[in-house]
């Protein structure tokens, strides 16, 4: 059996800011479609991620840390406003994305709020931490594209 | 100088070809440039999104915008949408039911021509 923690370290780790948000987009894609998913699940992934650091671009400190990691039979994403440490450089534990989801509020600052709506209907998981360097989001996709508990 | 009649026939409604990409860094261009065309009378602008292959929540917000503001003047916004993942955003937002969207720009130039588009004059 394929032991869930198989990696524990990131396969994409890229900071961004508003020039580079086209190139997260693309390493982004390019990653997905390497993990072989398919086209409609690696467009929400794409979309979620996007709305996260543009999130953080616009609302946030105008730049942030993008990392993701493959847990089981999950994508998970961090999107890290400015220079926010929450989580740390460690992938988060699938258990922990429920904790966070059930924290209920999300503190991420927001203007209209529509983008990070869009991030909730398609993620499997999604949650905000905030620290005082700024926000972490978190947001993990099942490879089938189911959504548990949602 | 030669007068223009303020409403003319058209034999086509303007046409406005928008990014490849729309995110936060273009939407607002997106936004000027359609709303350029929603002059007095125009009846239609269709927005030519063959060329978009993504749009997010800001260019989904700058699509709304031109749509309400054409719908002020009584004028309609079109949108030719080619890429999956550009409806996909709009049916996630809810908008699939109510912008006007067509496959192609054959397909919107004949759906105003339906409308009765060239005889406004």
């Amino acid at each position: 059996m394929t032991p869930a923690s198989a990696s524990r370290s990131p396969f994409l780790d890229q900071r961004f800011d508003a020039s580079t948000l086209y190139q997260l987009r693309a390493a982004v894609a390019a990653h997905v479609a390497e993990i072989g998913l398919p086209a409609c699940q690696a467009n929400d992934i794409l979309i979620a991620v996007h709305e996260l650091a543009s999130n953080a671009i616009r609302h946030g400190h105008g730049h942030g840390r993008l990392c993701a990691w493959r847990l089981g039979q999950a994508l998970a994403f961090t999107v890290r406003d400015g220079d926010a440490v929450t989580l740390g450089a460690a992938s988060p534990a699938p258990g922990e994305f429920e904790s966070l989801a059930a924290s209920g509020d999300l503190p991420w600052p927001m203007e209209t709020g529509h983008g990070l709506w869009l991030v909730s209907q398609v993620a499997s998981y999604f949650a905000v931490h905030r620290d005082d360097r700024g926000a972490t989001a978190t947001v993990a996709f099942q490879h089938d594209g189911t959504k548990p508990g949602g | 100088m030669e007068d223009r009649p303020a409403v003319h026939t058209r034999t086509a409604p303007p046409i406005v070809r928008l990014a490849a990409e729309i995110d936060v860094t273009n939407s607002g261009s997106a936004y000027a440039d359609l709303a350029a065309e929603c002059l007095p009378g125009v009846g239609t602008v269709i927005a030519d999104m063959t060329q978009t292959s993504f749009c997010d929540s800001s260019g989904v917000r700058a699509l709304v915008r031109v749509h309400k503001l054409a719908a002020d003047d009584g004028a309609e916004l079109s949108l030719v949408i080619t890429s999956g993942a550009v409806l996909r955003i709009l049916e996630l937002s809810g908008l699939t039911g109510i912008l006007r969207i067509y496959p192609s720009i054959d397909a919107a130039v004949a759906a105003w021509r339906d409308r009765g588009g060239a005889k406004r004059s």
